[in-house]
């Protein structure tokens, strides 16, 4: 039988996330296989005895934060068993180095991917910049080894049907990218994925593996101001092959676009010194290509956009790339350094809005009269505008001000959440989104699968 | 002024290497390339003094096969004007001495009087091929360069040098000066520098053209011969000492005191 550890400094290390938010745990389990795993659960539905998943615990929702109860870690799952198949506490980053070691390519990126685990970013269905052309984790998992709340063992695929006296809401996601809420799924893998640890553990998964592109041109194109970047957004997009959107041949075909507003490049520019002077914007992008990188249809383009096109510049090799993600990392880099500074929290967005919405949001965000800074997938619509409060009374402001945009952009058909998810902070979001009926919905199917309520105890939604 | 850049590819540091069969070099199949980044300052600090008026023209130079031009447009497109490679079925096996003749049989026919290199390439490691290339051309030599002035009459070199102290060294042109870190920011590659470097030339010269002696060069000539490469030994597993707090302490102690010998 599995044993808990109870020493308080070693559960220590296991009661916060990176949103900083701190719980309180009696107990932790780690165990080694997917049946320890059931025995733990078993246990816990018998005792009614809360148990939270956690992982790496770089979620910035609480999600992995335990309000009390045992914790059940997934660290020693950590084998990597085939090219495809792999336990759920593997370290995402690893795998994908290992897959692309042997010319594969698993897509899915969250920043944090060489800190996360495999299992999270399933359980989260977290995405990243290349979501732009390969959408989230979702379409790449292609079978789960699950244990449920009750202690079983299921396998499911694409075919497997959802068990008798599970009602699986049916309501209608937001058509745009998505982290919120149970997927309305008509099948049990795809029920499993975004669950944010409430429904199932995953143990394993096997996973869809595509051949490495070959090569890929990075680029970093500056703007005058924000009208000229949204115009070559809509441009760049429009070729592109992205979920739901049928490409214009011919066009520009990115697999990621990236935004930086003018705070942003202040923040580069500290660590950048021949970032353009005139510089108001800046766009990242990724472009996958077949022979010769295709430079001068960019190079068109962006100068027909009226980009500031001579300042524009690219990576063409691993070593090149790494040089421009200094660029990028000065700015999450440039944030951390002004919270650790104000020493107060930074209140960060996560909304995704449709493509038509795009400037309206901006504007929005543009808007806030607040220290700020705006980042993020602008591809997807997708931006984190970071306020950044100095005191006490603007940290009360800022999450006015985030609750506001929040409720602008469901508004506009998004979401309050795009690939963070909703853990335990940003639940009353979600409640507003969906409603109180769908709320409902998911409540019930959480009572399904989970009678006694213990599973992932206090995210997403609130047992009353 | 003339500069000549010396360019060396060398696998990038995420690649995997494996070591050939017959076991005299390493298995080049499937290694992704990179400008040696030592070459990389130095291709920076040709085009700095370019831009600062104090050269005419920046000339890369590198001994090597169809396979290097990929590093070559790479650093064209930094702004470099032109490149010369040198290749020629007699070039092969040349040892650190061998290329040191070409290269400075180029040097020499292109009239360049200043020429800078990485201060090693980080594959051989060897640091030998700008100081001799300095020895056959008669001109001075400062490796190891992290800060550089230049003006009409000379240069002024900085290096550290053993001990942490650091050398000044003043001279005159022609020279060969080699590179280190710190001597700049190498600049992103641009657009437009890829755009551009499209159009430059590369051009291709053997033994004859050169006017080399092809006795004194290739594998014939050699006097170092590189018989087998292994690669280093695994570094065995780390251990876990067992038993309670107080004993592994204790035993942890008397490890780093007689097994690793740090206390
Ligand atoms: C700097 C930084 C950048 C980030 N960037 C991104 C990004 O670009 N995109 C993005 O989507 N997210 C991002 N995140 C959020 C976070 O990294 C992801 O949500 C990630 O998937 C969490 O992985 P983890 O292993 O740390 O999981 P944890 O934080 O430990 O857990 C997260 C949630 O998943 C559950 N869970 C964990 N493992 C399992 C499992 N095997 N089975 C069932 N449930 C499980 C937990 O119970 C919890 O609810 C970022 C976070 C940080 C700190």
């Amino acid at each position: 039988m599995i044993q808990p550890i109870t020493d308080p400094a070693v559960l220590e290390g296991y009661l916060s996330d990176a949103s900083n938010t701190r719980g309180r745990a009696e107990a932790l389990f780690r165990p080694r296989d997917a049946e320890e795993v059931a025995e733990v659960l078993a246990r816990a539905q018998a005792e009614g005895m809360p148990v939270t998943v956690t992982a790496q615990r770089t979620s910035t929702t609480g999600a992995s934060v335990p309000e009390g109860g045992w914790l059940l870690s997934t660290e020693r799952l950590n084998a990597v068993l085939a090219p495809d198949r792999a336990q759920g506490g593997v370290i995402l980053g690893q795998y994908q180095d290992q897959v692309e070691a042997a010319g594969l390519f698993f897509p899915p990126d969250p920043t944090s991917r060489h800190e996360c685990s495999l299992g999270a970013a399933i359980a989260c269905n977290a995405s990243g910049a290349r979501s732009f052309r390969y959408g989230p984790t979702r379409p790449w998992v292609e079978e789960l080894q699950l244990v449920t709340p009750t202690g079983q063992l299921l396998r499911a695929t694409r075919s497997t049907p959802i068990p008798d006296g599970w009602p699986v809401p049916r309501w209608a996601e937001p058509a745009v990218k998505t982290a919120a809420g149970y997927a309305p799924a008509d099948n049990l893998l795809d029920l499993a994925i975004g669950q944010e640890g409430t429904l199932f553990v995953i143990t394993e998964a096997r996973l869809r593996l595509i051949p490495l592109p070959g090569a890929v041109l990075s680029l970093i194109a500056y703007f005058p101001d924000l009208a000229s970047t949204l115009r070559f957004v809509e441009r760049a997009r429009r070729g592109a092959q992205r979920p739901g959107h049928l490409p214009e041949p011919g066009a520009l075909n990115p697999r990621a676009i990236e935004y930086y507003d003018h705070n942003a490049l202040e923040l580069v520019r500290a660590r950048v010194p021949d970032t353009p002077a005139l510089a108001r914007a800046a766009l990242f992008i990724e472009v996958e290509h077949e022979g010769e990188a295709p430079v001068e249809a960019w190079w068109e383009a962006l100068e027909e956009e009226g980009a500031l096109v001579e300042h524009t510049i690219v990576a063409t090799d691993e070593g090149a790339r790494r040089k421009l993600l200094a660029v990028r990392h000065a700015v999450p880099a440039g944030v951390n350094e002004r919270v650790v500074h104000n020493g107060m929290p930074k209140v960060g967005t996560d909304f995704a809005v449709p493509d038509a919405a795009l400037a309206e949001i901006m504007a929005a965000y543009e808007a806030v009269d607040m220290d700020k800074i705006c980042f993020g997938h602008i591809g997807d619509n997708h931006l984190h505008l970071n306020l950044l409060p100095t005191d006490a009374a603007e940290l009360g402001r800022a999450r006015q001000i985030y609750r506001e945009l929040a409720l602008q952009a469901v508004a506009l058909g998004g979401t309050v959440s795009a690939e963070h998810g909703i853990g335990k902070l940003k639940r009353a979001l979600l409640a507003e989104m969906v409603g109180p009926e769908v709320l409902e919905d998911f409540r019930a199917l959480k009572r399904a699968v989970d009678p006694g309520w213990v599973l992932g105890r206090g995210t997403m939604i609130a047992e009353r | 002024m003339k500069i000549g850049v010396l360019l060396k590819q060398v696998p990038a540091t995420d690649t995997q290497v494996r070591i050939a069969d017959p076991s005299t070099g390493i298995a080049t199949g499937d290694v992704k390339w990179t400008i040696n980044p030592y070459d990389e300052f130095a291709v920076e600090e040709g085009l700095r003094l370019k831009e600062a008026g104090k050269a005419t023209e920046v000339v890369l130079l590198t001994v090597g096969g169809k396979d290097v031009e990929q590093r070559i447009r790479d650093a064209l497109a930094m702004g470099a004007d032109r490149a010369l490679r040198l290749e020629d079925p007699g070039f092969e096996g040349s040892d650190c001495l061998g290329l040191a003749r070409i290269l400075a049989a180029a040097i020499k026919a292109e009239g360049i009087s200043l020429v800078l290199a990485g201060k090693q390439a980080i594959d051989g490691d060897n640091a030998q091929v700008p100081a001799m290339v300095a020895e056959l051309l008669g001109w001075g030599h400062v490796g190891s360069v992290s800060k550089l002035e230049v003006d009409g009459a000379g240069f002024k070199a900085w290096r550290t040098s053993g001990g942490g102290s650091l050398d000044v060294v003043q001279g005159g042109f022609p020279a060969v000066l080699t590179a280190d870190k710190g001597l700049n920011e190498p600049r992103y590659a641009s657009l437009k520098g890829i755009m551009m470097a499209k159009k430059k030339a590369i051009d291709v010269k053997g033994a004859a053209a050169l006017g080399l002696d092809a006795s004194t060069v290739g594998a014939g000539a050699a006097l170092v011969v590189d018989s087998a490469w292994t690669l280093p030994p695994q570094r065995p597993a780390g251990r876990i000492l067992q038993g309670d707090n107080a004993a592994r302490v204790k035993e942890l102690v008397s490890l780093l005191r007689s097994e690793a010998k740090v206390i």
